[in-house]
């Protein structure tokens, strides 16, 4: 392999660990931190936080990898999109990578402020007890879903903030309140996918715990219940906010009816479509706020405001349905039983 | 082994997704430009099938 090769690798190692789905979900928080903070359209800062955030990332998600290698080989055996079980990295280079990374993201921050040097140092901390013994609150039940959304939410969110002014008003806490509480609901759902696995190797999730019922209950309940602060948060009253308002309701309505189809019935790729619509529609509504922040900024004219939020609430409900009839483009084999059995006596 | 595995897009998913692009090219021409950026990898996220 020549030098060149080897590079090439590394990178690609990099960009795969990032998880660009999660880095762009994590993009979304902190470009809606800035529009927030009136400055929607400032590419530089953007630039800043969104390199600050993708090397948090890298800390967070190396973390995670390493701590849950032996239960995402069970999960997620041969995912190309977890590089340490699919053998794209070794566990050396990925805590190389991940030290580098929180080194990075401490440096990054100090270019955007203190206080966003705080917050990446603060969020790099929780991030790894998230995952790392002796702590590890992942394997803590109903502290995971409350921690984890922590991170993705407020940490980007917050960096676009502080990067524009020193400290949060208690409007952008309250509409910080708002994404955390719906996006609780949100990672609920993702142990539906990793739910053989957690149970195997007693990762005790909320899924594992109370079961499916109750999940996709409490899921619903911090969908309705974020959404309400989401648009509480949302003062002025004029024509435009009203039509951004009623495009988050629709997409949380949608969002809750799927949920309860999710514990209606029992079938991995069907929860695994309705999950994905679920996401589609949590993200649509981050979206819709930043359009609504940006325009304001803009000063656009509420006819085009109005025009763009409503073609986005189609767009969003368009997606989320067919995703939800026909699944995600990419999708996941399942484990072969025997496989999974391996997996369990090694376990044991 | 648990790998991925692509479907064939629909007729219907791609003439939204052409919609999609179509109103972010719009979005950008109104000023919009990093909303327009976010709404083509909003859409990008919507075919990976991201559970987050």
């Amino acid at each position: 392999m020549t030098a060149v090769d080897g590079v090439v690798r590394q990178l690609r190692g990099i960009v795969v660990t990032v998880r660009p789905p999660v880095f762009v979900l994590l993009a979304f928080y902190a470009e809606l931190g800035l529009a927030q903070a009136g400055k929607p359209n400032a590419y530089v800062l953007l630039a800043k936080i969104l390199a600050a955030t993708a090397a948090f990332l890298v800390f967070s998600v190396a973390c995670n990898d390493l701590a849950d290698e032996a239960i995402d080989r069970v999960n997620l055996s041969g995912d190309p999109r977890r590089p340490l079980v699919s053998g794209a990295v070794s566990r050396a280079r990925l805590l190389a990578t991940g030290w580098v990374a929180a080194g990075a993201a401490l440096l990054i921050s100090v270019l955007i402020g203190w206080p966003a040097l705080v917050i990446t140092a603060v969020g790099l901390a929780v991030s790894g007890a998230y995952s790392v013994r002796p702590v590890r609150i992942a394997q803590r039940g109903v502290l995971a879903p409350l921690l984890l959304p922590a991170c993705y939410v407020a940490v980007p969110y917050l960096l676009g903030i502080t990067a524009v002014r020193r400290a949060p008003t208690g409007t952008d806490l309250a509409l910080l309140g708002g994404l955390y509480v719906g996006f609780i609901g949100r990672i609920l759902l993702k142990d539906f996918r990793d739910v053989r696995g957690d149970a195997m190797f007693g990762k005790r999730t909320f899924l594992v715990r109370h079961g499916r019922r109750w999940t996709c209950v409490f899921s619903a309940c911090c969908w309705a219940a974020g959404t309400s602060v989401i648009l509480a948060a949302m003062p002025d009253g004029s024509r435009a906010e009203h039509v951004a308002r009623y495009t988050i309701g629709a997409c949380a309505v949608f969002a809750v009816l799927f949920i309860a189809g999710l514990a209606a019935h029992e079938n991995p790729r069907r929860d695994e479509a309705l999950i994905s619509a679920v996401a589609i529609l949590g993200r649509a509504m981050i979206l819709i706020l930043i359009i609504h922040l940006s325009a304001v900024d803009l000063g656009l004219t509420p006819f085009i405001e109005f025009a763009f939020l409503n073609l986005l609430g189609a767009l969003a409900l368009s997606q989320a349905t067919s995703v939800a009839r026909h699944g995600p483009r990419l999708r996941l084999l399942p484990v072969p039983i025997e496989q999974v059995d391996e997996q369990h006596s090694l376990a044991s | 082994m648990k790998a991925s595995r692509s479907r064939p897009t629909s007729g219907y998913e791609r003439a939204w997704t052409v919609f999609g692009i179509v109103v972010a090219v719009l979005m950008a021409l109104a000023g919009l430009s990093v909303a327009a950026v976010a709404v083509v990898f909003w859409i990008g996220m919507s075919h990976y099938g991201s559970n987050k």
